[in-house]
């Protein structure tokens, strides 16, 4: 696997031309890219085409690729970038529950230790429930977990602001309990 | 102040984990989370969730699917031994079962000018060649098994391999098959210019000959398998014989059935069981005797021996001067029944003519006669119900294809379809390459079963194509669909008018071709389309 650092000049010398590099770029990064559209569609067909249109996009805006920053983080982007368009092709109409007083009172809630996951709990179990999840609520979960996204960078991409992406987060995190409780 | 607010809320605790706090809030919170254990305490529990979530989300349960692998990695080892198996599989096909063809057909005089022939010959004997060619045969169904296998294994295990994989398992695995010593046949093989049977030689076997003059005077207590210019069997055949030959004379006897290919074919001595043949010119001479029935198709067939059993005959002409014991029926342009001629069943003839039938002859029953004609009129009733027959029969495959495949069919019909001009050039140029190459694959044989799976897709493309076209002009009038029922609907009336056109005469075959490669060609490009995606997005190895 490349270090940090050898992406990064992977990624200026792709940009100058070299398929090679861009080879060495997409396999690097490819399966990771995967497990996130297949975690943030829920559907491993779609994810397959993702991981594809994710990689076309970004070779296509490889000039837009500032190199003295990390590259991995720019990829995840575009591909939650992708994912948030796919997710809302599925709802054309996009209805989200953002009901203010609902999640007003989220804010409010004391914590709650003795609800949280227990670590008995399989990874298979954790994933079946995030699976569940609303799109959006299951998005944010994937990129902030899995593509460590911040709070601000996700709110970019789903459009919303900061605060916000981290109350639909921990809304996420209750809903997962409920249904691993169940 | 209220308890719960001297506490620091889940969200802050949770935005402290992410370090999503300014860095005020922070440090107040690192300070309450000191003083407070029930905080401390929901702190660590949402630590460890958060642990736990990020783990299971890291986890890596599903490989990279195959098709998007970089692809300089099936290079190395895949590519290599697809390339070795595949040449080891080729060169025994080739060894084994074509060169031997080739060379026996070559020496009875059939080369590569004639290969419609020396197919049409074969066809016609392929049954009679199931003894020569029985692993031949299970080589094929073995090919077609392992193919159905490799889909279903590439289907299934398409997440850990790559297309390219799975092809190079089945060659491994074919290519064991193929080189596995075959089983030993009880046979002696001759493979001479000329061979004799001497008188009073006796062969106690089966006996297979690859020569250009082959005489019978001996006695082979097995089957005789010949493949020669000509052949004369005066001495005795315990067993079958099947043959290909351009002359072949029976002056001998046969004690089991005949099998033959021959340009003509004499019958003068005994067959003990039946005689199916094709060719030019048959003739059963006067002394022959036949003990089975007579299935041919020949230019020319005179019959002046009896034959006790059935008679099918398909040729030109055919002359009956004997007595035939069983059922009669001839297809071909003239029949001519000489003063010796009876037959003891039933007699039908499908011809251009009425047969000629001596005064003489008995006959059991008069002479069916059918006069076949190329343009049969329809009534018109049995008209619309075959155009409703077909009509129906379209849209349920259409219906089965739009259910099974919506976003496909989607793409097809709104990208692609409207495009009609370069859909329809696409369509004829892929149905064009695609049929060149099933006949230049079928011509070699090996390639047979590849050739006839070619061609099987390409006719049920060329004709679940239409679907397309005909959604796109239901759509083109009733406006586009906002449920499936709905899309369903356009269909049905888009292949309706497909096919009410279809059933005019001239025009119809036009509107066949055109809807056929017209929607052909959108699904093509559509296909097409989907590659390049995938392929500018996975990099290829120079």
């Amino acid at each position: 696997m490349s270090s940090r650092d050898e992406l990064e000049s992977l990624a200026e010398q792709a940009r100058e031309g070299s398929s090679e590099a861009w080879a060495e770029l997409y396999e690097a990064n490819a399966p990771a890219i995967f497990r996130l559209c297949r975690r943030a569609l829920n559907n491993r067909q779609e994810a397959e085409d993702a991981t594809a249109a994710v990689f076309l996009k970004a070779r296509l805006r490889l000039n837009q690729f500032d190199a003295s920053r990390p590259f991995a983080p720019w990829l995840y982007r575009v591909a939650a970038n992708h994912c948030w368009d796919e997710l809302r092709k599925r709802r054309p109409h996009g209805e989200w529950d953002d009901a203010e007083a609902e999640l007003q009172k989220l804010e409010d809630q004391a914590p709650t230790p003795q609800q949280a996951i227990l670590l008995s709990e399989t990874k298979r179990n954790v994933r079946n429930a995030i699976a569940e999840l609303d799109d959006r609520s299951r998005l944010v979960v994937i990129l902030r977990y899995f593509a460590d996204m911040s709070y601000e960078e996700i709110g970019n991409v789903l459009g919303i602001s900061s605060n916000f992406t981290g109350v639909l987060l921990l809304r996420a995190r209750r809903q997962l309990r409920t249904r691993l409780k169940q | 102040m209220s308890e719960s607010a001297k506490h620091v809320e889940e969200l802050t605790i949770m935005r402290f984990l992410d370090g999503e706090l300014s860095q005020e809030r922070e440090q107040k919170t690192r300070e309450h989370l000191i003083r407070c254990a029930s905080c401390r305490a929901a702190h660590e529990a949402l630590k460890a969730e958060t642990e736990l979530l990020r783990a299971a989300i890291l986890e890596r349960e599903e490989a990279l699917p195959g098709h998007l692998r970089p692809r300089h990695a099936d290079v190395s080892w895949v590519l290599v031994a697809m390339i070795a198996f595949g040449t080891l599989a080729v060169s025994t096909l080739w060894t084994r079962y074509v060169q031997p063809i080739i060379e026996s057909m070559e020496s009875i005089g059939l080369d590569g000018t004639s290969v419609a022939t020396s197919l049409v010959i074969q066809g016609i004997l392929w049954e009679g060649w199931s003894d020569m060619f029985t692993d031949f045969f299970e080589g094929m169904a073995l090919f077609l098994v392992a193919v159905a296998a490799g889909c279903v294994l590439h289907w299934g295990w398409r997440r850990f391999l790559s297309s390219a994989a799975t092809l190079s398992l089945l060659l491994v695995a074919l290519s064991g098959v193929l080189t596995a010593p075959a089983s030993v046949q009880a046979a002696v093989i001759k493979h001479v210019e000329t061979y004799t049977l001497r008188e009073g030689e006796v062969i106690d076997n089966d006996l297979i000959v690859l020569g250009r003059r082959v005489v019978i005077k001996g006695t082979v207590t097995g089957d005789l398998i010949v493949c020669a210019v000509s052949v004369e069997i005066s001495g005795e055949v315990q067993g079958d014989v099947l043959g290909i030959a351009r002359r072949i004379e029976v002056t001998g006897s046969i004690n089991g059935s005949l099998r033959a290919g021959a340009q003509t074919l004499i019958i003068d001595g005994e067959v003990g069981r039946n005689i199916t043949a094709g060719g030019e010119v048959v003739r059963l001479r006067p002394g022959a005797t036949l003990r089975g029935s007579l299935i041919a198709g020949f230019r020319e067939v005179v019959l002046n021996a009896p034959v006790p059993r059935d008679l099918i005959l398909a040729a030109k002409t055919s002359q009956i001067d004997a007595r035939i014991g069983g059922s009669v029926l001839v297809f071909g342009e003239r029949l001519e029944v000489g003063p010796n001629g009876a037959i003891g069943g039933e007699a039908k003839f499908f011809g251009a003519k009425e047969p000629e039938v001596s005064a003489d002859a008995q006959l059991n029953s008069p002479f069916e006669f059918e006069k076949v004609e190329d343009d049969e009129e329809e009534s018109m009733t049995s008209r619309i119900w075959a155009l409703f027959g077909y009509w129906a029969a379209a849209f349920i495959l259409s219906a089965a294809i739009m259910l099974m495949t919506p976003e496909a069919t989607e793409g097809v019909v709104t990208r692609h379809v409207p495009d009609y001009g370069k859909s329809f050039l696409v369509g004829l140029i892929a149905s064009v390459v695609l049929f060149a190459f099933t006949f230049l694959v079928s011509v070699t044989l090996v390639g047979l079963p590849l050739g006839l799976t070619t061609a099987f897709v390409l006719t049920i493309g060329l004709y679940f194509s239409q679907a397309y076209v005909a959604a796109y002009i239901g759509r083109e009038i009733l406006g586009t669909p906002t449920s499936a029922g709905q899309a369903l609907g356009r269909v049905a009336l888009g292949l309706f008018l497909i096919y009410i056109a279809k059933s005019i005469p001239v025009v119809g075959s036009v509107v066949t071709m055109i809807a056929a490669l017209w929607g052909f060609g959108a699904l093509s490009l559509y296909v097409m389309d989907r590659r390049k995606q995938t392929e500018n997005a996975v990099p290829a190895e120079a």
